[in-house]
C-alpha cells in the first residue's frame, strides 16, 4: 500500500512537470511560429491603428520573457490568460467547450469498450466458427474506415435518404419548451449519428486488439487445465481468459480515451458539434496564442489523466506489474 | 440476440418518442452559417457573420438599400425620421423617430445615439469603427470632439462635420447603443465585459439565445416598427461548419439559406423544387499580382526599388495578355462569374467605363510585347532571359483554397508558352497574408471584396504608408491626383467620370491582372418571400423578409 500510494505522488509530480513542460514548449512554438494574431483586424474598412492598439492591448510588443511570465501568472491563477479571440478568461472558453467533448468522450469509450468485450466473447466462443470469421473480417473492414468517411454515409443514409436523425448540432431549436423525457430523446437523437461515427472505429481497433489476447490466453496450459478439470467453457472465458486478456487492451484504451477527450476535429466538424477539437483547430488558425496554449494544457491533463487511470486499473488487476516497476 | 433485441426497441422510441419529428418551427427561419460569431455585440462584430446579426439587434440611423436601376447606393433613414442639411452642407439635423423602445421599456432618444458616437471612436473601447469617422471633428487619438453634437430636444441633435469635409448620410451609419446601459461600464474594460451587459436591444428581432458553436436564435420584437404580421417568428443563425452538411440540410428544409454555394453544386440544387439560387454579383474579384516594387530591398529597409521583372507596365500587360481569364471563368466558375478589366465593379453601372474591355487571351501579342522589352530566350531552353536575369519566379497562393490552386495551375501553363517559369509555392493563409502586407512576396494569387461605397485610395494610392493594401507597391502620379479627387467629391456625374479616368489608367498600367469577378451563389428555400439579393448581399435587412407559413 506504502509503495502505491508512492507511486500515485511520484507520477502527479512527473505529471505536473510534463505539463508545464507542455505549456512552455507551445508557448515557444507559438511565438516562433510566423502568423499574425491581429490579422484579422488588418483590413480595409478598419483603421490600421485599431491592429496597432489591440497588439499593444494582448501584450504583443512586450518581450517575449515578460510574456512568459504573464502566461505563468495566469496559468497559475486558473484564468490561463484572456482569449485574444473571445475577449474572456481562456478558462471560462474551455468550460464552455469541454464538458460536451468529456460526456461524448466518455459515452464512447464505454460503448466501444462493451462492444469489444462483447464481440470478442462471442467470437472467441465459438473460435475459428462462421461467426468468429465474419466479426474479425467486419473488424478489419471498419478499422479500415476513415472517420470522415463514416460520418457522411452516416449523414446520408439516415439524415439526407431516411430523414430519421438531424444531420448536424447537439439540440433542436425547440429544446427549451420540451418536457423532460423531449430534451433527453432530442439529445439522444442528435448524438446518435455522432457516437456511432466515433465509436464503430475505436471499438474495431480494441476489438482485434482483444480478441488476440484471447487467442494467446486461450491456448494456455491453466486454461487446458481448467478445460480437463471440467470447468465449462463459458465459464472459462468469462472469469479466466477475459480477465488475463484484458490488460494489454487498458493500454490501448487510455490512449484512446485520452485522444477522445482531446477532441475529435472531424467528427465535431461533420456533425457541427461545439467540441475541443474545433476550439483547438480555430484558436491556431487564429494565432489566439492563449486559448491555444489553453487548450494544449487542458488535452494534456486530460491525456495524463487518462492513461494514469489506464495503469491505476492495469495494477488493480495485476498487482505483479508494481513489483516489476513497470507502472513507475 | 436479447441485447441487440432491446436496442432496436430502444431506437425505435426515440424515433417515435413526441417532439421528435420536425427539427424547424414552422415560424423561424434558418440561416446556415460557417463559423460561430466571437461577438454579438456592435462594438466587435468584424465579421460578416457579426455584422448581419447585429445590424439586425442594434439598428442604424440610415438604411442602406441598392438601386438596381442607377446601379447604386440608395440611403434613406431608419431609425431617424428626417435629415436637414445646413446650407454650408457641414452640418445636419437629424430627428428621430418618435417612439422606438429598447427592450427594457425605456424610450430611445437622441442621448442614445450621441452616445453612441462618442463610444464606438473612444480608443480605450477599440470597437470596429474606431478611427473611421474622418468627416467628424476628432481630437489626436482619433475619438469625436464633444463639440460634433449640439442636442436640439429628445429626439433631435444637430452634427457639425470637419471643416473642408465632405460629409453624406453614410457617415451616420452606425449602431445605436443604449446609453443607459453602457454609461456605467469603465470604457477600457467594455470588450471584456460582454457576458455581463445585458443584451438591450431596439431591432426588429431581439436576442432569444447564444448556443457556443450550434445557434444564435432571435425572436420577433413585436414592439418594433420594422415588422409586421408575415414577419417569420425567428430568426435563428445555424452554425454548420462543414460545407456538405449545410447542402444536406438545405436539401431537406434543416436550414433555408446558405451562401457561398459551389458551382458544382449549382446543377443539383437547382433540381430541388424547394430551393431557389439567387446571384451577389460584382463584389468580390481575383487578382495576379506583380510585386511593382523590389520585394527584398523593400523589406530590407523600405527602399523602393523598381521589380526587375514586374516594374514595367508592358511586361505586366504582357503577362495579362497571357493568362487565358476567360478558361477559368468558363470551367472553374462555369460562368458564374467574369472576366475582370479593373477593380471598379461593373455594378456601379454609372461609374464603371463598358468601353473598356478585359484583354483578350492573346499569346502571340504578349510574346511581342515581351520581345520588344528585351526579353528573348537566349540559351534556347524555353525561358526567356534579358541580360543574365532570368523571367523564372514563384507564385505563392494561400494554402487550403481549390480556386485558387486551379488559377495557379492555369496560369503556370499559360506563362509557361510564352517564355516564362514561374513555381507555384502554397502558403498557410495567416502567414501568407503577413507577407503580402509586409510586400515580402514577389507574385501572388489574392482576391478583394470592394468596400461599398466605392473606396480605392487604400488599395492604389504611391504614399505606402496611407495605402497598406497597395501591396503590389504600385505607384502612379495621376492616379494619386485621380484618388485625391474622388476622396473629396460628392456624387455626381463628374465623379463617375473620374472612376472611369481611373479605369483607363489600370488598363494601361496593369499594376496587377484583375482575373475575374466571382459571383457568391446563395441558395434558398423558397418558402422566403421578399428576399433581395443585391451586391449589397444576400443577408440584408432580413425583417423584410416573409413566409408562406
Amino acid at each position: 500500500m506504502i509503495k502505491a500510494g508512492s507511486l500515485i505522488i511520484k507520477r502527479i509530480v512527473n505529471s505536473f512537470l510534463l505539463l508545464f513542460l507542455l505549456a512552455t514548449f507551445v508557448f515557444l512554438l507559438l511565438r516562433a511560429a510566423p502568423g499574425d494574431p491581429v490579422s484579422k483586424y488588418i483590413s480595409p474598412t478598419l483603421h490600421p491603428q485599431l491592429a496597432e492598439n489591440l497588439r499593444d492591448s494582448f501584450g504583443l510588443n512586450e518581450s517575449a520573457l515578460s510574456q512568459y511570465i504573464d502566461f505563468i501568472t495566469e496559468t497559475f491563477t486558473g484564468n490561463l490568460g484572456i482569449s485574444f479571440n473571445y475577449r474572456v478568461p481562456v478558462a471560462s472558453v474551455i468550460m464552455e467547450f469541454l464538458p460536451f467533448t468529456i460526456m461524448l468522450a466518455l459515452l464512447s469509450f464505454s460503448l466501444q469498450m462493451m462492444i469489444a468485450i462483447y464481440f470478442s466473447l462471442k467470437a472467441a466462443g465459438k473460435k475459428g466458427s462462421k461467426r468468429d470469421k465474419f466479426i474479425s473480417e467486419t473488424s478489419l473492414l471498419i478499422y479500415a474506415l476513415p472517420s470522415f468517411f463514416i460520418g457522411v454515409l452516416l449523414i446520408y443514409l439516415f439524415s439526407e435518404l431516411a430523414g430519421i436523425f438531424p444531420s448536424s448540432g447537439v439540440k433542436s431549436f425547440s429544446y427549451d419548451e420540451m418536457n423532460i423525457l423531449e430534451k433527453l430523446a432530442d439529445i439522444i437523437k442528435h448524438l446518435i449519428l455522432p457516437l456511432i461515427t466515433l465509436t464503430v472505429t475505436g471499438a474495431a481497433v480494441m476489438y482485434r486488439y482483444l480478441r488476440t489476447n484471447m487467442d494467446e490466453v486461450f491456448n494456455s496450459g491453466y486454461v487446458m487445465y481448467l478445460r480437463s478439470n471440467g470447468v465449462g467453457e463459458k465459464e472459462i472465458i468469462r472469469k479466466h481468459i477475459l480477465p488475463n486478456s484484458i490488460s494489454p487492451l487498458i493500454a490501448v484504451a487510455g490512449i484512446e480515451l485520452g485522444i477522445l477527450l482531446s477532441g475529435t476535429l472531424i467528427t465535431e466538424v461533420i456533425f457541427g458539434l461545439p467540441g475541443m477539437g474545433r476550439l483547438t483547430m480555430m484558436a491556431i488558425l487564429q494565432r489566439d496564442y492563449p486559448l491555444v496554449t489553453g487548450c494544449a494544457l487542458v488535452s494534456g491533463v486530460l491525456i495524463v489523466m487518462s492513461n494514469f487511470i489506464a495503469d491505476l486499473v492495469k495494477y488493480k488487476l495485476d498487482k505483479r506489474l508494481l513489483a516489476k516497476g513497470i507502472l513507475d | 440476440m436479447k441485447q441487440i433485441r432491446y436496442l432496436l426497441l430502444l431506437t425505435c422510441v426515440i424515433l417515435i418518442f413526441p417532439g421528435c419529428g420536425s427539427e424547424q418551427k414552422k415560424s423561424a427561419l434558418v440561416i446556415g452559417i460557417s463559423s460561430d460569431p466571437e461577438s454579438i455585440n456592435a462594438l466587435y462584430a468584424f465579421s460578416g457573420n457579426e455584422i448581419n446579426i447585429t445590424e439586425i439587434l442594434y439598428p442604424s440611423l440610415i438604411q442602406m438599400d441598392w438601386d438596381s436601376v442607377k446601379g447604386a447606393l440608395a440611403v434613406s433613414p431608419l431609425l431617424a425620421d428626417k435629415f436637414v442639411w445646413g446650407k454650408n452642407s457641414l452640418s445636419v439635423d437629424v430627428h428621430l423617430k418618435k417612439g422606438i423602445t429598447w427592450s427594457d421599456g425605456k424610450e430611445l432618444t437622441a442621448d442614445d445615439v450621441i452616445f453612441s458616437f462618442d463610444l464606438f471612436s473612444d480608443p480605450l473601447v477599440q470597437s470596429r469603427l474606431y478611427g473611421i469617422f474622418k468627416n467628424f471633428r476628432t481630437d489626436e487619438n482619433l475619438k469625436i470632439l464633444p463639440e460634433s453634437f449640439r442636442k436640439i430636444n429628445k429626439y433631435a441633435f444637430t452634427v457639425f462635420f470637419r471643416e473642408k469635409s465632405n460629409p453624406s448620410l453614410i457617415d451616420l451609419d452606425l449602431p445605436v447603443l443604449p446609453k443607459h446601459i453602457y454609461e456605467g461600464i469603465k470604457r477600457d474594460n467594455i470588450v471584456y465585459a460582454e457576458k455581463e451587459i445585458k443584451p438591450v436591444l431596439c431591432g426588429p428581432f431581439l436576442l432569444k439565445a447564444w448556443n457556443k458553436n450550434q445557434s444564435v436564435v432571435l425572436v420577433k420584437n413585436p414592439k418594433s416598427f420594422l415588422v409586421n404580421e408575415k414577419t417569420p417568428d425567428e430568426i435563428i443563425f445555424k452554425v454548420v461548419p462543414d460545407y456538405n452538411s449545410r447542402i444536406t440540410q438545405l436539401k431537406n428544409n434543416e436550414i433555408d439559406l446558405a451562401e457561398d454555394i459551389k458551382t458544382d453544386d449549382v446543377e443539383e440544387l437547382g433540381k430541388y423544387k424547394n430551393i431557389v439560387l439567387g446571384y451577389v454579383k460584382g463584389r468580390e474579384y481575383d487578382y495576379a499580382a506583380w510585386n511593382n516594387i523590389d520585394p527584398v530591398e523593400y523589406s530590407a529597409d523600405k527602399k523602393i526599388k523598381e521589380n526587375n521583372l514586374f516594374g514595367n507596365a508592358e511586361v505586366r500587360k504582357a503577362l495579362t495578355l497571357g493568362i487565358n481569364r476567360f478558361e477559368i471563368v468558363k470551367d472553374y466558375l462555369l460562368n458564374y462569374g467574369e472576366a475582370a478589366s479593373s477593380p471598379v465593379s461593373p455594378v456601379f453601372k454609372d461609374s464603371y467605363d463598358e468601353n473598356i474591355r478585359p484583354y483578350p487571351y492573346d499569346p502571340y501579342a504578349a510574346r511581342e510585347i515581351l520581345k520588344s522589352e528585351g526579353w528573348r530566350d537566349i540559351d534556347n531552353d524555353g525561358i526567356l532571359e534579358k541580360g543574365n536575369i532570368e523571367f523564372s519566379f514563384t507564385l505563392n497562393i494561400p494554402s487550403g483554397n481549390p480556386r485558387r490552386d486551379f488559377t495557379a495551375a492555369l496560369i503556370k501553363n499559360n506563362l509557361r508558352m510564352i517564355g516564362i517559369d514561374l513555381q507555384i509555392e502554397p502558403i498557410e493563409p495567416s502567414v501568407f497574408f503577413e507577407k503580402m502586407f509586409n510586400r515580402e512576396l514577389n507574385a501572388w494569387i489574392a482576391g478583394w471584396s470592394i468596400p461599398v461605397p466605392q473606396y480605392y485610395k487604400t488599395y492604389w494610392y504611391s504614399n505606402l504608408e496611407e495605402a497598406p493594401f497597395n501591396a503590389a507597391g504600385f505607384m502612379n502620379r495621376q492616379m494619386d491626383s485621380l484618388l485625391i479627387i474622388i476622396e473629396n467629391e460628392k456624387d455626381s456625374p463628374e465623379k463617375d467620370e473620374h472612376y472611369k479616368e481611373m479605369q483607363a489608367i489600370f488598363y494601361e498600367q496593369n499594376p496587377v491582372t484583375f482575373l475575374f469577378w466571382i459571383d457568391n451563389i446563395v441558395a434558398y428555400n423558397s418558402r422566403i418571400k421578399k428576399i433581395h439579393i443585391t451586391p449589397l448581399g444576400a443577408v440584408h435587412h432580413i425583417w423584410e423578409w416573409e413566409t408562406d407559413d
